[in-house]
């Protein structure tokens, strides 16, 4: 008698427990809006050999992003303005809601052309600058939000 | 289990002395049978709980894997973005009538900031 | 307990665990489902990011089957010429959990219904879409769309709601004449998306339209437009008297007619 009590109480537990874990995790899972890319307990990953840290991101954060379909094709760059911001190219400056950026190079993109722009960063994009300008958002555009793969930790 | 005739006690088939008297136990043919079937049920009942409560952890060990790819393997789905809609073509249909002298350059703004 | 009462014991569990195992197998058929569109979704991007609209539009569909009430492919697998689909999405983005893709759906409505002439449907302010709309609105019937300045505060535009407002004011602009809302418009198109196959037009119009790039510099830009090339140099030398003369010396034809 003792045996089957046992047995039915196990029962109820193991299936309380499942459907705590079946109505709640959902819930939990849904709050943390983080890419998959990310471990969801320590809020890093392992990748292209350095540590990548989910969002937020504010201008100077270093991030990574895929350019393309490829394993490989995985750029960084340096988030010039956020969405909503003002991206404009004045005589090879780059300016942020008319503020000049500091520690911009200029490739020669544009170049003879002395005003480009503004332009606004479109929600959930990011504008993005890197040193050689191949793959950053003056050669290809805004960043989405499902190419960045996170900012890279100090 | 064949009883004691002597003092009750039920001992498993095949004993010929009462486990708790000594006497001798005499079993007859429906009681040798009767208890071979209850013997057989009490085995066959063990199996049911055996697999009942194997399937039950296999249930939940897959239902707990299941749950896991669901929610915490599976990647979120990307943000929703607006579609893009043909706004029309960037030249318009009808050219500007600009005088070739009437109108000046566009302005030489050469900003402050350019070197 | 006894071996009948074990035995029943027995069944239900066996029972119970069956039940379990199917509930994980509709587990893992509606995850493996929701990740094969994820997957489908997010290469629908990619494929709109290199101008491949109907592609995308494909397999954003499919997405959309396999994940109905998820409002991210349904809105990629939008027809936005059919108004009846438009509709539709209002539905969908009603069951949507989260509060940005609602409002996101509510966009693309907005827009798709401006794009082809109608009211937006809905209530937009306090969002730079809303700003961007009512101008959209206001060219396409004829007003004058005032500044793009945006307010401080403002909830960020979407990437193509911003496109097809700087496209309709482009040509607006350039309809009238106004170099230097042709140039901003332009430019804010080409930053936005340098790769487009609408870029070097872009380019054109930037450089172009500036007195501080030589001719010989423009001719190149003008050489590198493929897309309706020879309309597009007409309609430059329309738009640029002080360019006629170089865009004369190549192309003669472009400039026949203009005063």
């Amino acid at each position: 008698m003792i045996q089957a009590l046992r047995t039915v109480l196990w029962f109820v537990v193991v299936t309380l427990l499942l459907v705590v874990a079946a109505v709640k995790l959902p819930e939990q899972l849904a709050r943390a809006q983080v890419p998959a890319e990310f471990d969801d307990q320590s809020g890093l990953v392992p990748m292209t050999g350095v540590w990548l840290a989910p969002p937020p991101f504010a201008a100077g954060d270093v991030v990574a992003f895929r350019f393309g379909d490829g394993p490989d094709d995985v750029g960084f760059g340096v988030v010039r303005a956020l969405p909503g911001e003002q991206v404009r190219l004045v005589g090879g400056e780059l300016l942020v809601d008319d503020n000049e950026v500091n520690g911009w190079k200029d490739a020669g993109l544009y170049q003879g052309i002395h005003d480009v722009g503004p332009m606004t960063v479109p929600a959930g994009h990011l504008f993005v600058v890197s040193t050689n300008h191949r793959y950053d958002s003056l050669a290809r555009g805004v960043i989405g939000p499902d190419q960045v793969l996170g900012k890279v930790r100090e | 289990m064949i009883p004691c005739q002597a003092c009750g006690n039920q001992n498993p088939i095949g004993t010929r002395y009462c486990r708790r008297c000594g006497e001798k136990v005499h079993a007859d043919q429906q009681q040798v049978m009767q208890a071979v079937q209850s013997t057989n049920d009490d085995l066959a009942s063990r199996k049911w709980l055996e697999r009942g409560r194997s399937a039950l952890v296999i249930g939940a060990f897959l239902l707990v894997c299941a749950l896991v790819l669901r929610y915490a393997v599976v990647p979120p789905m990307p943000s929703a973005e607006v579609p893009p809609v043909d706004a029309g073509p960037f030249i318009p249909a009808e050219l500007p009538k600009v005088e070739a002298k009437a109108e000046a350059a566009a302005p030489a703004v050469k900003p402050a900031l350019a070197r | 307990m006894t071996s009948g009462q074990r035995s029943l014991v027995g069944m239900s569990m066996l029972a119970a665990g069956l039940l379990l195992v199917l509930a994980a197998a509709g587990i893992a058929w509606s995850g493996v489902q929701r990740w094969l569109a994820v997957s489908e979704t997010r290469d629908a991007l990619e494929m709109l990011r290199r101008d491949r609209v109907a592609d995308a539009r494909k397999l954003a569909a499919k997405a959309s089957a396999r994940v109905p009430d998820e409002v991210a492919p349904a809105l990629l697998a939008l027809d936005t010429a059919d108004l009846d689909a438009v509709e539709r999405i209002e539905a969908i983005a009603a069951r949507g959990t989260s509060r940005a893709d609602r409002e996101t759906a509510h966009a693309a409505m907005a827009l798709a219904r401006v794009a082809k002439g109608k009211a937006a449907g809905f209530d937009l302010e306090g969002s730079a879409d809303g700003r961007l709309l009512a101008a959209m609105a206001a060219a396409n019937a004829g007003r004058d769309p005032g500044r793009l300045k945006p307010v401080d505060g403002e909830a960020p535009p979407h990437l193509n709601v911003l496109r097809a407002a700087h496209t309709v004011l482009l040509r607006r602009a350039w309809q009238a004449g106004k170099v230097s809302e042709v140039r901003a418009h332009a430019g804010a198109l080409l930053l936005l998306r340098p790769r487009a196959p609408e870029a070097p037009l872009m380019h054109l119009l930037v450089g172009a339209g500036s007195a501080l790039l030589p001719d010989a510099e423009a001719i190149k830009l003008c050489e590198a437009v493929k897309q309706e090339q020879e309309a597009a140099i007409r309609a430059v030398a329309a738009l640029l008297p002080q360019r006629r003369a170089a865009i004369a010396a190549r192309w003669p034809k472009a400039v026949e007619g203009l005063p």
